[in-house]
């Protein structure tokens, strides 16, 4: 990445000169954006809830990233806040709090959990965060299948159509503004990664990632700066939540809290490249032509394809396939390949 | 008053003591030598006072002000700065990126914005003689230039006190020279410098003070000449030979630390 | 007064059981800085070797040891076959490969065994249940309890009295010097590698003949198992151990008072107070990481 050298600029042009260098961003951003818009007119109800789901993976992977890829801690929490994220929606509901509201209560909750999770353990060494993050979900499962208050009960499925009150659409319409809710998500979490990249934050992740005790040393709050970006990729992981749970209407608390969700958005992420802005979108885009391939119908098969791809990219293409875009074929040659599967061997 | 005062330092790994009961007092603008052969406890002793360890017991005063319980990162920002002994690059930025870093952070004296980050990232460079390198990527930096980034990125964070941990470690002898007159002009500066070595002869070529650590504990403290003198400080460092055996005995009974 | 005996009777088979788990699990962790994901397969697939050696007419118990073996290699060829290319690479590296062998694995078992539970008939000698106090022990347990014992102690004697063992404990602590005096780590880490896998192999047979087994058992109990490691932490053999007691102990008191769903919350609590409050773990030995 090449720093600004210039003096800051004001208004539009600061922020396109942080966006991609130049006012050229505006020759991707703005065609892009009308295509999106536009989508919904050209494709089909299946089409569309398609289109919807891949922009909220893009959502959470990029939520993701931005804790996994860039800080490199290994979370395994995102269904969690997902699940916190329409759970707690659907509990703010149905007492009656408006639909945005209840959708940041959901998000507050989800924040809450990460602020848990995250302060006794991001300022320890070690595999104590990942422990951490992988229980939490399981605990949420439980608790909330157990949790009967407030006029919610967890252990059964919950309608919330009448109170997400978007009764007046039809079908088409409907999808189309949870299409557009989920786009917009998308555009943020990009925009938030962006803008972390190019801002001294970004720098500060980079130190963290390549030399803790050194980014350390130089006065960068090392657990401080991890906090706030769990809470901030938290906090994405549980608007992407509350928007699927208004999207479909009923809750139930073993598919909010999914853990799978979790690894299939690393799995998206590493795939593509941790770490990197276009990563995580080469990542779901890809998994989800594979899906279509291969079909739902064979689940045990699509487990084993998912887990074969994630063992062949970290042994054989750690950075991820946007290396292909990097370094264009050689990326793949057998001198790449080989060096790669030696990068990190024991000796 | 001393810059830094350190009282009754200790730290243990479970059993073991690796600095056991240090006393210290630094003045302003001193070159202070820290020797000892391997294993004597001196990076460990550093990572107390850089805060990159906590202490078991024991206060440190940093311009009378207890930073004892303070991070690694607070103590920057009060002007406490450190290099490492493995030189720890940011591996994924330019030469430039890594000094700029540290000034944004680590300085609370330049403006945070990155124009005079950048500005006193270069100068930093310029100094440390790496003005040329500016844009390279810092993992094609040799051995001698990742020791000058991390003087570098130390420098950038406007320290008063630095900690250099075995600065001279896999230099030949034209860099160590380079390095001494380097460490000296950075003194000229106004820094107070604690200078870490297991070089003796370095460290009482620049050192005004010298302390000898042995086993975590202070062997013997003066100007470079009494301790070059020291019978106690000559057996350390001859009992060093016997040292490797004895941890390869320890290990074999799996009691090493 | 036999609710009493029940649930520590309850909290012993369980402390047991994840006892063993946890001191394999720890000693990877420990000596290479990997959390192994793969361990939950690992545990399922001791839990179908003992099932399907009992088929083919092996007595369960019997089995213990063949499939500690097999185990042993399946967990060495991993070790030297995957784990040892990504060992020195950030640490989201192995947990990201150690959890895509797991779902290649698990989703082998779910396509070969299919989901289905299945359970081994047990032989008459561990049939019977001794009365204790008014509470119930069967004797499958009580051999559980012993054998989990047992290989706890052979653990134990093998790395402070073995010189294998005294070389994983040294290439833990300090792998620069233990490579100083000849220790060849590669070797260290596929022994570890192995000793791990054969243990969770144990834990998977022992629980294929008290509860049952399917393609997805373990991994319910691999967060059982990291739930022990944080509560004894790693600084010593006696970590797991009291980790495990006391995880069983609280387990079987919540679950006995409020159901079985709750006892999860429970562990997950315990860990985070823990980790806020005593983050080296209960017994409060510094692990060399930090």
């Amino acid at each position: 990445m090449k720093l600004e050298t210039t003096a800051s600029g004001g208004g539009l042009l600061r922020w396109q000169r942080r966006l991609g260098g130049g006012p050229w961003v505006a020759a991707w951003a703005v065609p892009l954006a009308l295509m999106l818009f536009l989508l919904p007119e050209v494709t089909g109800a299946y089409g569309i809830r398609v289109a919807g789901t891949i922009m909220m993976y893009i959502a959470l992977a990029q939520a993701w990233n931005l804790i996994g890829g860039y800080v490199g801690l290994m979370s395994l929490a995102h269904s969690a806040f997902f699940g916190l994220g329409a759970i707690g929606m659907t509990i703010f509901l149905i007492n009656g709090v408006p639909l945005l509201l209840a959708g940041l209560g959901g998000v507050a909750l989800a924040v809450s959990a990460a602020l848990v999770v995250g302060l006794p353990t991001l300022r320890l060494q070690g595999h104590y965060f990942v422990i951490a993050t992988l229980i939490i979900n399981e605990a949420l499962v439980n608790g909330f299948l157990n949790f009967s208050a407030f006029g919610f009960h967890g252990a059964i499925s919950q309608n919330i159509i009448a109170e997400v009150g978007l009764m007046e659409l039809d079908g088409a319409a409907y999808n189309r503004v949870f299409f557009y809710a989920m786009a917009v998500l998308a555009g943020v979490a990009m925009l938030i990664v962006m803008l972390f990249e190019r801002s001294r934050w970004g720098l500060a992740l980079k130190a963290i990632r390549d030399a803790e005790p050194a980014a350390a040393a130089i006065g960068i709050s090392v657990a401080g700066v991890k906090l706030g970006i769990f809470v901030v990729s938290a906090a994405l992981a549980a608007t992407a939540g509350a928007v699927w749970a208004a999207w479909l209407g009923t809750v139930d608390t073993t598919s909010a809290f999914d853990i799978t969700l979790t690894f299939e958005i690393i799995v998206m992420v590493f795939l593509g490249g941790r770490g990197t802005t276009w990563g995580p979108i080469i990542g779901v885009l890809i998994v989800f032509s594979l899906n279509e391939m291969i079909g739902v119908e064979f689940a045990e098969l699509s487990t084993i394809i998912s887990g074969l791809i994630v063992v062949v990219v970290v042994l054989l293409q750690p950075d991820g396939l946007i290396e292909l875009f990097r370094q264009g074929p050689r990326a793949l040659s057998l001198r790449v390949i080989s060096a790669n599967l030696r990068r990190y061997q024991v000796k | 008053m001393a810059l830094l005062e350190v009282r009754n330092l200790s730290k243990r790994f479970g059993g073991l003591a690796a600095v056991n009961d240090v006393s210290l007092d630094v003045g302003q603008g001193e070159i202070l030598g820290l020797i000892g052969p391997n294993g004597a406890g001196k990076t460990t002793f550093v990572n107390l006072l850089t805060g990159a360890l906590p202490s078991t017991s024991g206060t440190m005063l940093y311009e009378g002000r207890d930073v004892t319980r303070l991070g690694p990162h607070q103590r920057c920002r009060l002007g406490m700065a450190r290099t490492f002994q493995v030189p720890q690059p940011f591996g994924g930025m330019t030469v430039l990126e890594n000094v700029m870093t540290a000034a944004l952070f680590g300085s609370s004296r330049t403006g945070r914005t990155r124009n005079s980050a950048e500005a006193r990232a270069r100068a930093v460079l310029d100094d440390v003689g790496l003005g040329e390198a500016a844009d390279d990527r810092a993992v094609s930096l040799t051995t001698a230039g990742l020791k000058r980034l991390e003087l570098a990125r130390c420098l950038a964070t406007e320290p008063s006190l630095i900690f250099l941990d075995e600065p001279l470690g896999g230099l030949n002898q034209t860099e160590v020279t380079e390095a001494l007159d380097l460490i000296r002009s950075v003194r000229s500066a106004g820094a107070t410098i604690i200078f870490i070595e297991h070089i003796m002869k370095a460290v009482m070529a620049v050192s005004d003070r010298v302390v000898v650590l042995a086993n975590g504990a202070k062997l013997a403290e003066g100007t470079p000449s009494d301790i070059v003198a020291d019978e106690q400080v000559q057996l350390a460092y001859l009992g060093d030979v016997s040292g490797a055996v004895d941890r390869y005995a320890r290990l074999r009974e799996g009691r090493t630390a | 007064m036999s609710l009493a005996l029940q649930i520590i009777f309850d909290a012993l088979l369980l402390g047991g059981l994840y006892a063993i788990g946890a001191l394999g699990f720890a000693l990877v962790w420990g000596v290479l800085n990997v959390l192994n994901l793969t361990y939950a397969a690992f545990i399922m697939m001791g839990a179908y070797a003992t099932y399907w050696l009992w088929r083919i007419g092996f007595d369960p118990v019997a089995a213990i040891p063949v499939v500690m073996l097999l185990m042993f290699g399946v967990g060495w060829l991993m070790q030297r076959g995957l784990l040892n290319y990504v060992a020195r690479g950030p640490g989201s590296l192995p947990i990201a490969l150690t959890y895509g062998v797991n779902l290649v694995i698990v989703g082998a078992a779910l396509y070969y065994f299919t989901a289905e539970y299945r359970s081994i008939a047990l032989p008459d000698y561990l049939r019977g249940s001794l009365e204790i106090g008014g509470a119930q022990l069967t004797n499958a347990r009580v051999v559980t309890m012993v054998i989990a014992l047992t290989l706890t102690a052979a653990v134990w004697w093998f790395m402070d009295r073995t010189e294998t063992g005294i070389a994983i404990r040294a290439t833990r602590m300090d792998m620069e010097s233990a490579q100083l005096v000849g220790i060849r780590p590669r070797f260290i880490f596929n022994i570890t590698g192995g000793i791990s896998a054969a243990l969770a192999g144990a834990m998977g047979a022992l629980m294929a003949v008290i509860y049952s087994v399917s393609p997805q058992m373990g991994d319910h109990h691999l967060l059982q198992v990291l739930i022990v490691c944080v509560l004894g932490g790693l600084g010593s053999m006696l970590g797991p151990l009291v980790g495990a007691l006391t995880l069983g102990l609280v387990s079987s008191i919540v679950a006995n008072l409020w159901g079985a769903t709750y006892a999860m919350l429970a562990g997950t609590v315990m860990v985070l107070l823990v980790l806020a409050v005593r983050p080296a773990g209960l017994l409060g030995r510094q692990f060399y990481e930090s």
